[in-house]
C-alpha cells in the first residue's frame, strides 16, 4: 500500500459479498480485484463462508496476532538468561560433586602406621580404592573411659582430603575417638571420617557390598569397627575415553571419517572405516561435537554414557539449495536470477530378462521340446505365454496368453521349468521383477 | 471514484510501518501491518486449505514465517511480497499433505523480489500517457466484440460485473472471464507495438 492508496479492508469484501455496495462501488472493487491477484485469490477463499463466519475468523486471529509479543531484544535476553541459568546450575552441579563429602578428623598430626592390624575375614576384596566405609564404630576400650567435654576435639569437614585416623593413636585421641563415637549414637557417620589403615572411609554412600573392617590398635586398644561398603558407581573421574560409533541415521551404516572433537580443546580424532572411534577425553564433562559433512552435527556428552552409538542425520537443508520455480513469467530483460534448463533424466539403462544361455539357444530348446501329440487335431499350435521371473530370476508364475489348449499350457510351462535358468531384468545395474513375453510353436515331429 | 474504501485508522502506510518494524525492532509495527492484510492471508488459505481449521493454522505459521523472513529480503512492497509467502506456504502445505502430487513449485519468496507479481502492472490499470491511451484504444479495436463490449463497460462505463452480465444477458463469471482475456489479449497487442 503506497501512501495515500486506499486501503481495502475485510468490511470491503462484506459488503461486496453481502451486496450493500452501489455499482460505482462494486465497479471500483472489482477493479481492484483485476489487479490484484491477492484479493482475487482472497476473496476466492471466501466464498466458501458467510461474510459474517469470515468477520468471526479475521477478528479471532486478528486477536491471536496482536497478543502483546516479546519484543525482539526481550527474546534475545530470555535466551541470554536461559543460558546463564544453564551454566550456573551446570557450575552448582561441578562444585557440589567436587566438594566431596569426605569430612575430616581434623587430629592428624601423629600418624603412624598400627604395629598390628587385624582384619576379619571378609575382608579380602575390600582394596583401597574401591572401598568406603559408611560406618564406623570405635569403641574404646580404655580402662577409664573418661569423657569430658573439654576433650572433644572439634572434627570439622574438609573435602578431598582424606584424612587418616590410625592407630596406635595418642593418649589424647581415643578419648576424642570416644567422643566421636559417643556422639555418633546420635549421628553415627558423618563425624569420623579418614583413612584407617589402608582403607579409605568415606561418608555414607549407597552401600552394595558390606563387610566388616575391624582394626584393633593392640597398644591402645581402641578398636575400630565399620561397614565398608564399595561405594557406588563414581561419577566418570577426568580423563576418561570414549569409544563408540557412528552411523548414518537414514540407512544406520557406519560413517567413516566422521570428526569428532571435544568441544573447547582441539583433542579430537576420526571414525575408521567402520565408524568407530576412540576418544581419550581431557575432561570428561566436556561436550564432544560429532561433525560430518553432509549430516547435521551433533553434541554429546560423555557424562551420559562413555559408550556411544551416535546416529548422525542427513543435513536435508543441502537438497533444498536448488530451487525450481515454476509459475509466472517473466521478461527476459526483468530476469534478474539465474537460469538453468533442465531436461528430463536419460532413460535409465535397462537390461531385459533373458534366459541365460541367451535367447538362441533357448529357442533351439524349445523347437526340440515344443512337440505336438501324434493324434493332435492340428499341426502347428502357437502358445503365448507371460513368464513372470522376479528379482533373482526365479520363475515366480506363467500365464497363458492366448487362451492356448490346456494339456499345451500345461506342457509347455513344463518345459520352461525344465529349462534354462532365466538371468532377472537389471535396471542401472539393481535386479528388478520383470515380466518376458514368450512365444512357443508347437510342431509335430517330423 | 468514490471513497468507499475506509482508510485504515492509522494513516502510516505499508512502507513505514515495515521501516519502523526493520530499523527500530517495533513488533507492534510488524503485528498492525500483517493484521491489515490478515482477512487476504486467510481467504488465501481458506482457497487453498478449504478448511477453516487448517487455514487459521496457517494464517499464524505465515505470521510467524514473515517474522524470520522478513530480515532476509529487501522488501518493496510487502504486500506483493506477503502474497507470495502466503501462497508459497499454503502450496507446500498442500505438498506436505499430498506427497507425490503436482502441487507446484517451492520456496519461491527465497527468490526475494523475483516473484513480486506487480513486476508489471497491466497498463489498464494503471495511469496511461497519450501515447498509451492511442495505442490501448487502437488494440481494444481489434478484440472480439464480448471482450470489447466487456473491457468499455467495465473500464469505461465503470460498470460492475453484474451490470455488464445484465446488458450482455450472461453471467458474471463469464464477463469476468471475458475481461481478463481481454486484458491479456491487450497486453499482447501493446507490447507488439512497442
Amino acid at each position: 500500500m503506497k501512501k495515500g492508496e486506499k486501503h481495502i479492508g475485510l468490511n470491503d469484501f462484506s459488503r461486496y459479498r453481502a451486496n450493500e455496495m452501489t455499482a460505482d462501488e462494486r465497479n471500483a472493487f472489482e477493479k481492484e480485484l483485476q489487479k490484484d491477484p491477492f484479493m482475487a485469490d482472497a476473496l476466492e477463499g471466501m466464498e466458501q463462508l458467510s461474510p459474517e463466519e469470515i468477520a468471526q475468523h479475521v477478528n479471532e486471529l486478528s486477536a491471536r496476532i496482536s497478543k502483546p509479543k516479546k519484543s525482539r531484544k526481550i527474546r534475545f535476553i530470555a535466551a541470554a538468561a536461559s543460558i546463564l541459568i544453564l551454566v550456573s546450575i551446570g557450575i552448582l552441579w561441578l562444585q557440589i560433586n567436587q566438594h566431596n563429602p569426605v569430612p575430616e578428623v581434623t587430629q592428624t598430626k601423629k600418624m603412624e602406621l598400627p604395629p598390628e592390624v587385624q582384619k576379619k575375614g571378609d575382608l579380602s576384596p575390600l582394596t583401597d580404592t574401591d572401598l568406603s566405609i559408611n560406618e564406623i564404630e570405635i569403641e574404646p576400650q580404655l580402662d577409664e573411659p573418661e569423657i569430658t567435654a573439654t576433650d572433644i576435639v572439634p572434627i570439622v569437614s574438609k573435602p578431598e582430603k582424606a584424612a587418616r585416623v590410625m592407630a596406635p593413636i595418642e593418649k589424647k585421641e581415643p578419648k576424642m575417638l570416644a567422643e566421636a563415637f559417643d556422639k555418633q549414637k546420635n549421628q553415627p557417620v558423618e563425624m569420623l571420617t579418614g583413612r584407617v589403615a589402608g582403607v579409605t572411609v568415606q561418608r555414607k554412600d549407597t552401600p552394595k557390598i558390606r563387610g566388616i573392617v575391624s582394626h584393633v590398635a593392640t597398644e591402645d586398644n581402641i578398636k575400630i569397627r565399620g561397614y565398608a561398603t564399595i561405594a557406588a558407581q563414581r561419577p566418570p573421574a577426568r580423563g576418561k575415553t570414549l569409544r563408540g560409533q557412528v552411523i548414518s541415521g537414514t540407512d544406520k551404516l557406519p560413517l567413516p571419517g566422521v570428526s569428532l572433537t571435544e568441544k573447547g580443546t582441539a583433542n579430537g580424532t576420526l571414525t575408521d572405516i567402520d565408524g568407530n572411534f576412540v576418544l581419550p577425553l581431557k575432561d570428561s564433562l566436556s561436550t564432544v561435537t560429532v561433525s560430518f559433512i553432509g549430516m547435521v552435527s551433533k553434541e554429546i556428552s560423555p557424562a551420559d554414557s562413555l559408550n556411544a552409538i551416535i546416529e548422525l542425520e542427513e543435513d536435508v537443508l543441502a537438497l533444498d539449495e536448488v530451487v525450481v520455480v515454476g509459475y509466472g513469467t517473466q521478461k527476459k530483460q526483468n530476469l534478474t536470477s539465474s537460469v538453468t534448463e533442465v531436461s528430463p533424466a536419460s532413460q535409465s539403462q535397462k537390461l531385459t530378462a533373458e534366459p541365460v544361455p541367451g535367447y538362441k539357444a533357448y529357442r533351439e530348446y524349445l523347437n526340440t521340446e515344443a512337440i505336438l501329440p501324434p493324434n493332435y487335431p492340428e499341426d502347428k499350435v502357437v502358445i503365448k505365454l507371460l513368464i513372470n521371473l522376479n528379482r533373482n530370476g526365479a520363475i515366480q508364475s506363467i500365464e497363458n496368453l492366448n487362451q492356448a489348449d490346456e494339456t499345451l499350457f500345461e506342457k509347455a510351462k513344463q518345459i520352461i521349468a525344465d529349462g534354462p535358468a532365466w538371468n532377472p531384468e537389471l535396471v542401472d545395474g539393481k535386479k528388478t521383477d520383470s515380466s518376458v513375453r514368450l512365444r512357443i510353436v508347437f510342431r509335430k515331429e517330423k | 471514484m468514490k471513497l468507499i474504501y475506509n482508510r485504515h485508522r492509522n494513516s502510516k502506510s505499508d512502507e513505514e510501518l515495515l521501516a519502523l518494524f526493520i530499523e527500530e525492532g517495533r513488533v507492534g509495527a510488524l503485528g498492525e501491518l500483517y493484521e491489515r492484510h490478515i482477512h487476504l492471508v486467510f481467504g488465501l488459505c481458506l482457497k487453498y486449505m478449504k478448511n477453516t481449521h487448517q487455514a487459521k493454522d496457517a494464517v499464524i505459521s505465515i505470521y510467524e514465517k514473515v517474522q524470520t523472513e522478513i530480515d532476509r529480503h529487501t522488501i518493496r512492497n510487502f504486500k506483493s511480497w506477503l502474497y507470495v509467502v502466503s501462497k508459497n506456504h499454503c502450496l507446500m502445505e498442500l505438498r506436505k499433505a499430498k506427497p507425490g502430487q503436482v502441487v507446484s513449485l517451492t520456496e519461491a519468496e527465497k527468490s526475494d523480489s523475483f516473484m513480486e507479481y506487480d513486476a508489471e502492472m497491466h497498463p489498464i490499470d494503471g495511469e496511461q500517457t497519450e501515447e498509451m491511451e492511442k495505442a490501448l484504444q487502437e488494440c481494444i479495436e481489434h478484440l472480439k466484440t464480448e471482450q470489447q463490449k466487456s473491457i468499455r463497460l467495465f473500464y469505461f462505463s465503470n460498470k460492475c460485473y453484474r451490470e455488464i452480465a445484465g446488458l450482455m444477458q450472461t453471467d458474471e463469471k463469464k464477463v469476468k472471464s471475458y475481461i481478463q482475456n481481454a486484458k491479456r489479449n491487450l497486453k499482447i497487442c501493446l507490447d507488439k507495438k512497442k
